[in-house]
């Protein structure tokens, strides 16, 4: 039971980064030509600069970041961010069944 | 394996709900073949016409407050306002302006047609033109879950044990560019299915190959390849090959192989004739080769060999989570052990299945030793007869990343010395952790952060 807890918790580690949140607002705008920039600190897979933003204090996670997600997801279409998150929801509980039985 | 099916399709639907529109390559210019042939007329390519002035452009004009052509986030207060959504139709005078023309309508028909048949659904339906643009995206959706199938069903003739076929569909169906190939305007994922088809009967029929319903069968899964994409033809050589390896009878494997090749043909007869009443030519090769319209930077032949085989890890790259041409990737320790760990497990397959002199491994090696050459001329030619400088992504050899997950996971089983069934498992596991690490580490903060 212990095994499957810890394999359970292992693979959706990435997950908790959700609670630690995405560095924002630290560094200069990383967009050009453009009215809309990133609140986000960092370039997609630059590994230093996304250590280095860090440093600063601000981020955005958990409830701000899901919401957030949630109505730009709605903004594309009505009522898809909330199919989104029901799906998510119901990956993680399937997850927990295919460990669980030893599916794999 | 039904709740292995219910995870792929869920995380299906969280890709697709996240990745906003017109992300991949061209997104906007395979729309526009759909359009037009949804309004009954088979587009025209842009061949020889200056990309900034042909009439295809007010077409495209059509999605340009969704279309990105920087490294930021996109403009959903725009989109959300813009006319994509806001108008249903247009004008009959709007409407005279545009052409039937499209950038992408150089591409074998098939994949089109069908994203046609959802355009019309979708229309039936009274929806807005973005929510026409998502029916048309899940057009690849159709094309991927056959794929999942047939892929779970391979492994199963492969390995006889569901527990190793589920961790491998698993591999395969959560790989993040397969994913994004899923949930895009595009037909990349099509060819994949036709071949995975394709394998599935090869390994299915066995010996029964050279019957002519087998051969009919097979003629008829290649010819709807080549329909979805050019790419497809790599699968007839393939089994001209296979057929000499079954029958070690040169007379009785060339007989077999007419048969095959006829109704192969059959299949691509319109199209030919389409091209040929068009362009004077039965395939329209030119776009392969890269814009016909050159800056006079070209490369020397053997200059243009040694690029273009650095630029060939490319190929193995984007699997690592390559979503799309803004600079979207994971953070470069993962993507660059990713690729050299995936070069080296597969070429280590390659040697050790070969070994095993199993028909059907010779078989894939073989077609997937076509399509790199295939890639490979068509990247060198590129670089010397044009300007045209970017590299064969991993988008173009989907219809081989079967084999080459199952030739990777083969040279990861020889390296940690265990057998494949001790190591699914894990990469089943492994799978779904990177699934997760791509939508929290690339996909997320790329488009909502």
């Amino acid at each position: 039971m212990y095994k499957k807890i810890i394999i359970t918790l292992l693979i959706i580690s990435p997950l908790y980064f959700l609670f630690i949140g995405y560095p924002i607002n630290s560094k200069t705008s990383l967009a050009h030509n453009t009215t809309i920039t990133t609140s986000r600190c960092y370039a997609i897979g630059n590994t230093i600069q996304f250590l280095e933003c860090f440093k600063g204090n601000k981020t955005i996670g958990r409830l701000q970041l899901i919401q957030q997600t949630l109505a730009r997801v709605n903004d594309l279409q009505q009522g898809m961010g909330y199919l989104l998150l029901l799906a998510f929801i119901i990956q993680l509980i399937i997850l927990t069944k295919i460990i669980y039985n030893r599916n794999l | 394996m039904k709740k292995t099916f219910l995870f792929i399709f869920f995380s299906y639907w969280i890709f697709f709900f996240l990745l906003p529109p017109f992300q991949a390559p061209d997104e906007q210019s395979h729309f526009d073949a759909t359009y037009w042939i949804a309004k009954g007329i088979y587009p025209y390519v842009t061949y020889n016409v200056p990309t900034n002035q042909h009439p295809g452009e007010r077409q495209q004009a059509l999605f340009k407050d969704v279309i990105l052509h920087d490294s930021i986030i996109p403009n959903f207060e725009k989109i959300k306002k813009s006319d994509v959504q806001r108008r249903r139709d247009y004008s009959i005078s709007e409407k005279a302006q545009f052409a039937p023309i499209a950038g992408q309508a150089y591409n074998s028909p098939l994949y089109y047609f069908t994203a046609a048949g959802m355009l019309l659904l979708a229309q039936f339906l009274h929806a807005n033109l973005l929510t026409q643009v998502y029916f048309v995206r899940f057009t690849s959706g159709l094309f991927y879950f056959g794929t999942v199938v047939a892929a779970y069903n391979i492994c199963i003739l492969l390995f006889k044990k569901k527990q190793i076929a589920q961790s491998f569909t698993l591999l395969f169906a959560l790989n993040p560019l397969v994913l994004q190939s899923s949930t895009s305007i595009s037909p990349d994922i099509s060819p994949a299915f036709f071949a995975a088809l394709f394998f599935f009967y090869i390994i299915k029929l066995n010996k029964n190959i050279l019957k002519i319903q087998s051969l009919i069968l097979l003629g008829l899964i290649v010819g709807a390849a080549c329909l979805a994409r050019i790419t497809g033809i790599i699968l007839i050589p393939g089994l001209a090959i296979y057929l000499y390896i079954q029958t070690k009878n040169v007379k009785k494997s060339i007989k077999s192989f007419l048969i095959f090749f006829l109704v192969v043909l059959s299949t691509q007869i319109p199209w030919f004739i389409l091209n040929f009443i068009r362009y004077k030519t039965p395939v329209m090769a030119a776009p392969a080769f890269g814009a016909p319209i050159t800056n006079g930077h070209y490369l020397s032949p053997l200059s243009a060999v040694i690029v273009s085989m650095w630029g060939f890890r490319h190929t193995f790259m984007h699997y690592s989570g390559f979503l799309g041409f803004h600079d979207v990737y994971p953070f470069s320790p993962i993507f660059i052990a990713y690729t050299i760990l995936f070069i080296i497990s597969f070429f280590i397959g390659i040697i050790s299945l070969w070994k095993s002199k199993i028909p059907f491994y010779r078989l894939a090696i073989v077609i997937v030793a076509i399509l790199f050459l295939l890639l490979f001329s068509l990247d060198i030619s590129r670089k010397i007869l044009s300007h045209q400088n970017w590299e064969t992504g991993g988008k173009n050899a989907l219809l081989i990343f079967l084999p080459m997950l199952l030739f990777s996971t083969q040279g990861i089983a020889v390296i940690v010395r265990r057998k494949i069934e001790d190591i699914a498992p894990f990469l089943g596991y492994f799978s779904i952790w990177y699934y997760y690490f791509i939508l929290i580490f690339v996909l997320i903060p790329r488009y909502y952060v």
